[in-house]
């Protein structure tokens, strides 16, 4: 039996008693994906408060979509559709309703060097904070989470070609935020400075 | 030179090249740079995926909001469901045994009235057409008590309606034996089907029933053959 067909055993075992109730069986199975799960949802939230309310909503959901979990995938890769899903679904719905904040925030927002939460969020993470919220999503979605950009339209219902495009644009102003991290020594990279998006 | 357009570098971080595009790397650094650059924004997205932290999660709060909503049950609470899906599983498998054995009663039937194997078979599916049937109407039952109550008359009824074919088995004729000698080999190829079977899965409790069933009816006919053979005969063969 292979290490990958041992864990999808064990996690299958222990979701038959979390599906009965069993808060053992539930604890395990957050400790054991939590790291992963809130980390996603913290990415696509940006906000850490924001992402502690969407990742509590996120294991509700997936616990109780749990009865639903058929095994053709492993657990974690399917509870990372359900986090993906459930926090855009929360966005959407924030977004919605302080629209006119985020978009005042988003001219404004600046990369956090310092502090405890800066500790927590990865340069690239600080970066994409600077993105709008539609480039944003879709940079995480396909370049961090592995969506392609048909999955990525269905979920966001956009085009696909719109997702493409929003991409391209995400990884160039990333690329003028990132360079001192990605420039080639020697290159100055004036020639090809992104335009402010 | 004519660049690249920025769009374009971005999208070949990922992308495959045109030929015409590896010519002009092969002769722009500057192009070439910007190439490698876009290459390391995409790599360092793809290790943000790797990158785990401290769950934003407490378990404390996230097991007071599961209890409330009653996804975390307290062990009596979750005991009384397993026993409760337990009766149930049994409740299935019983009747699904006993559908089987039916079916096995009338395929194994129909063969020894000399009928072939095949429209022996398609009664078998008549059978459970109208077992489905029942199944399709399973809204009729209030509780589990009551269906449970209904699926032992119902075995009760098989049991009482077998002994009473046997006791009156209008394939008695003069061509009796081979009609036993047909039953015994039907059932033979049955009884080794299912102990292949067993082999594989030997705690199934439908693979049991019928293995045992069959044993039984064979047992059966192998007494009805002994009975049928011309006096002064002896059973050496079948």
């Amino acid at each position: 039996m292979t290490d990958c067909t041992t864990a999808m055993a064990t996690d299958f075992l222990t979701i038959q008693r979390a599906i009965e109730g069993d808060e053992r069986a539930l604890r395990a199975l957050w400790s054991q994906h939590a790291p992963h799960i809130d980390a996603v949802v913290r990415r696509l939230a940006g906000d850490p408060d924001l992402a502690e309310d969407i990742a509590q909503e996120v294991w509700i959901q997936i616990f109780r979509a749990l009865p639903s979990y058929r095994g053709e995938s492993q657990f974690g890769t399917w509870a990372h559709r359900i986090a993906v899903n459930r926090t855009l679904n929360a966005l959407r719905r924030t977004r919605r309703l302080s629209k006119i904040e985020t978009d005042i925030e988003e001219e404004t927002v600046s990369v956090e060097h310092t502090g405890d939460r800066a500790m927590l969020r990865s340069v690239i993470d600080a970066a994409a904070a600077k993105l709008s919220p539609g480039a944003r999503t879709v940079f995480l979605m396909h370049d961090v989470e592995g969506y392609t950009h048909e999955e990525i339209a269905t979920e966001l219902g956009i085009t696909p070609g719109g997702s493409k495009s929003q991409l391209f644009k995400a990884r160039a102003k990333l690329r003028r935020l990132l360079a001192h991290l990605v420039d080639v020594p020697g290159d100055s990279g004036q020639e090809h400075a992104a335009p402010a998006y | 030179m004519q660049h690249l357009p920025i769009e374009r570098l971005a999208e070949l971080a990922d992308g495959e090249p045109t030929a015409a595009e590896l010519d002009h790397f092969a002769e722009c650094a500057m192009c070439s740079a910007e190439r490698i650059a876009y290459h390391r924004v995409v790599a360092m997205a793809a290790d943000e995926r790797r990158r785990i932290a401290p769950p934003v999660t407490s378990w404390g709060s996230l097991s007071a909001e599961l209890r409330q909503q009653g996804i975390i049950t307290t062990r009596a609470e979750a005991s009384a469901r397993q026993a409760f899906m337990a009766k149930v599983i049994r409740a299935g498998w019983q009747a699904a045994a006993g559908i089987a054995i039916l079916v096995t009663g009338l395929v194994s039937g129909r063969v020894t009235a000399g009928m072939p194997l095949r429209a022996a078979l398609a009664l078998g599916d008549g059978g459970l057409s109208s077992g489905q049937q029942v199944a399709m109407n399973a809204e009729e039952f209030v509780s589990t008590a009551s269906a449970m109550q209904t699926l032992q008359r119902a075995q009760q009824d098989y049991e009482r309606a077998a002994l009473y074919l046997a006791n009156h088995d209008t394939s008695t004729t003069e061509v009796a034996s081979e009609s036993y000698r047909t039953r015994l080999a039907a059932l033979d190829e049955m009884a080794e089907t299912s102990l292949r079977a067993l082999n594989e899965a030997p705690a199934d409790p439908i693979i049991n029933q019928v293995y045992f069933t069959t044993l039984g009816a064979r047992n059966m006919t192998l007494g009805k053959l002994a009975t049928a053979l011309p006096s002064g005969s002896r059973l050496s063969r079948f």
